[in-house]
């Protein structure tokens, strides 16, 4: 692994990054806080010699600010603050020298409404002394026209857009925001990938025109993003602070131009656009629902996968909630036989002895093996079927999507003793076709991967209470996002995707659930019937699983992000 | 043979009691036992009242405490067939409670409409699962229309229940 700035040969939820102490921080800071952020644009100097903050908590804080961007918050060390306006709001940063702490002020010029977060580094609530913690007031800058009505509050009214931003730096992203509290960003230079990446989000109403939007790079670098957008103009002016991967400090402000890439549904009640569906109101100061998969997911060695397989495992063994919507099990492959020839991989035999039991070989010789399986006929015609491959060394299952009329076969293959935590499913895409009497012979057909799904978002009900949102970030990213009682989207989450199409309005999906439970799940989404069949492969300290994927689903829009993300296709062994 | 109500609604209908022919609302035993007939319809009514408040025990019960709680009126432990997701039994305030008593008036029946609230406990290892629970959310409730059906016998002066149903 090659330390970069941003990494170009691993995704960001492998990259080593430093455990910096709090001193290191401090020491970047230095002078920086003293010289103000840096940044493409010119920066603005306030005629104001004064701002006065009033917090709805009665929280107070005054800045004075001098000539050449010099401010000083409430006697503290002088440093230097940078600000940028769009339209009415002015955005204002800065530093406090000989601190790990700075702020950030949202004010609006037209009626004195702000918010204003304080940033800080090391003490938690974050885990590491490299992510940025943020509190948030809001309230009014004293001295002019005291606001009436509401002040800035969280907000749902962002919930389900998408923006390409353009910075000044020559920066762009692809923002998704299909949650209230979480949203999902694609990197377009500065990582040559195209993956998506998650993390914990403030969407912040100004007026209707004007938001404040953040993100935490939690569980990566732990940078800090946060602009204010005009959604009219499709302006925006932001703030970057933290720490890239060869740790080095990025402190900037920066203009930005969007891109308005499509609004999705949203689930909550028609009349309901309050924000923050995860507050933590009575938690610490910086509290919220930071999701860290890493921390709870099992971490187990290559030995201790070989012990918990060997002491159990469960393939369609037990009723799973993530199938409390699935179609019942199709016995139609019972009686069948054929084969299976993956393109460069090995031909399966099979003989389907019964309605949930088969025998498989490899290579056509050999002793047969049998299995326990599942089938779904999805569409007529085509099936998935699933089952382990026991005795291989790496606890194979095999996820197949067979088209009995076209004789197209292909193989979601995932495995176990990956590189990084034994107990995390690895996967392969192989295409192949059928062999077997009666079958077509589809020649050098095969089924084929598509971007038809690309910035689709698909709800899935799983069972009663359990239900999520795909939203298929990039031609390599599966995102989900959890919905609250509320209805809004809540925790967030992505990881390594493939996509195939098998036939008109029939895919078939993975996704990788790396550094978040191991998990792969397999699905074969069926867009007419809007119901799909899969399989989840899971193993843990409790055993190796392959279980039913069963779910309602309803399509909640689509994001038109072809012309950015189409030929990203990337997908670094991960 | 069905046992009239005693609550408001049934209350409403006396008038219509009053002029159904005995044989129809009382086992014979019970008539050949009784003096006249007002006695075999006040049996009758209190029979009915023990059962309905055998009935409302048995909800309150199991909505505080689960079919524990519910233990001491049932005859053994397996009474209570229940799913083991049901958490709550909403009785249907407009909907009638309808008692049968078994000829020899040894047994009784009672059925009654109300909604079933099935939790589903986030508790597994998926990660929908995990990432509810991260939520705050420990799981989720259902609910349905359904049917209580208690199968009742005579224990000593008063009512036991032998099987307990909802679906």
């Amino acid at each position: 692994m090659a330390k970069a700035a941003y990494p170009d040969d691993v995704p960001l939820f492998r990259y080593d990054y430093t455990a910096l102490s709090l001193d290191q921080v401090a020491a970047a800071l230095r002078a920086p806080a003293l010289g103000g952020p840096g940044g493409a644009a010119e920066l603005e100097q306030l005629t104001r010699e004064e701002l006065a903050f009033v917090a709805t908590d009665g929280t107070r804080l005054t800045w004075n600010f001098g000539p050449d961007r010099q401010v000083t918050l409430q006697g503290e060390q002088p440093g230097r603050y940078g600000a940028l306006t769009v339209d009415h709001i002015t955005l204002i940063a800065h530093l406090v020298p000989g601190t790990t702490r700075g702020y950030a002020i949202a004010w609006d010029r037209h009626d004195n409404r702000a918010t204003v977060f304080e940033l800080w580094f090391g003490g938690g609530p974050a885990p590491t002394n490299r992510e940025v913690n943020r509190a948030v007031w809001h309230g009014h800058i004293e001295g002019g026209a005291r606001p009436e009505g509401e002040l800035h509050m969280p907000t749902g009214r962002v919930q389900g857009r998408a923006i390409m931003w353009a910075e000044d730096t020559g920066n762009r992203t692809v923002d998704y925001y299909p949650s209230s509290a979480f949203s999902h960003w694609v990197e377009l230079d500065r990582i040559a990938e195209g993956r998506g990446y998650s993390g914990p989000s403030d969407y912040i109403k100004l007026t209707e025109d004007l938001y404040l939007y953040t993100r935490t790079e939690a569980e990566f670098s732990g940078l800090w993003q946060m602009y204010v957008m005009d959604a009219n103009r499709l302006q925006s002016v932001g703030l970057r602070l933290g720490f890239d991967g060869l740790d080095n400090l990025e402190y900037y402000m920066f203009r930005g131009t969007g891109e308005w890439l499509g609004q999705i549904a949203n689930f909550m009640a028609f009349e309901d656009v309050s924000g923050d569906p995860l507050a933590m109101p009575d938690g610490p100061k910086g509290a919220r629902r930071v999701y860290r998969p890493l921390e709870t997911m099992d971490k187990m060695t290559p030995a201790e996968v070989s012990a918990a397989v060997a002491a159990e495992t469960h393939v369609f063994a037990r009723a799973s909630a993530m199938a409390g919507h699935g179609l019942p099990p199709s016995r139609a492959l019972s009686g069948r036989n054929f084969a299976v020839r993956y393109d460069g991989g090995p031909q399966v035999e099979y003989r389907f002895t019964g309605h949930d039991e088969l025998q498989w070989r490899e290579g056509g010789a050999g002793g047969w093996t049998t299995a326990r399986y599942n089938a779904w006929e999805t569409m007529p015609g085509v099936f998935i079927f699933g089952h382990l491959l026991a005795g291989k060394p790496n606890h194979d299952g095999h996820v197949v999507v067979a088209d009995f009329d076209n004789g197209k076969a292909t193989c979601f293959r995932g495995y176990l003793n990956t590189p990084y935590f034994a107990n995390e499913a690895g996967a392969e895409t192989w295409f192949g076709k059928l062999v077997g009497e009666g079958i077509p012979d589809p020649g050098t057909a095969r089924h084929e991967r598509t971007n038809d799904l690309l910035g689709s978002c698909l709800t899935w009900s799983y069972s009663p209470g359990l239900t999520s949102m795909h939203l298929y970030s990039s031609p390599n990213t599966v995102s989900w996002i959890i919905f609250t009682p509320s209805g809004h989207g809540g925790a967030q989450w992505s990881g390594s995707g493939d996509f195939v199409k098998i036939r008109d309005q029939l895919y078939f999906v993975r996704w990788q659930e790396e550094a978040c439970n191991g998990t792969l799940g397999t699905i074969l989404i069926n867009l007419r019937t809007m119901h799909d069949s899969g399989i989840g492969y899971h193993c843990g300290e409790n055993g190796l699983s392959m279980s039913p994927v069963g779910a309602y689903a309803r399509l909640a829009g689509r994001f038109d992000v072809e012309k950015y993300l189409g030929n990203k296709r990337g997908g670094y062994a991960v | 043979m069905t046992i009239p109500q005693t609550d408001r609604r049934s209350m409403l209908k006396l008038g219509a009691l009053a002029a159904t022919p005995l044989a129809v609302l009382a086992p014979s035993a019970v008539l050949a036992a009784s003096d006249d007939d007002s006695a075999a319809r006040l049996s009758l009514l209190e029979t009915r009242a023990a059962i309905e408040e055998l009935a409302r025990k048995v909800v309150l019960r199991f909505n505080d405490g689960g079919v524990q709680a519910c233990a001491d009126l049932a005859r053994c432990a397996d009474a209570f067939r229940l799913d083991p997701q049901l958490s709550a039994i909403r009785p249907d305030p407009a909907a009638d409670m309808v008692v049968e008593l078994a000829a020899d008036s040894s047994a009784a029946t009672c059925r009654l409409a109300c909604l079933a609230e099935h939790s589903l406990a986030f508790a597994g290892d998926t990660t929908i699962e995990r990432m509810a629970r991260f939520q705050g959310q420990s799981a989720a409730t259902n609910t349905t229309s359904a049917t209580l059906d208690l199968a009742l016998e005579r224990s000593g002066q008063g009512w036991t229940v032998r099987t307990m149903h909802v679906a």
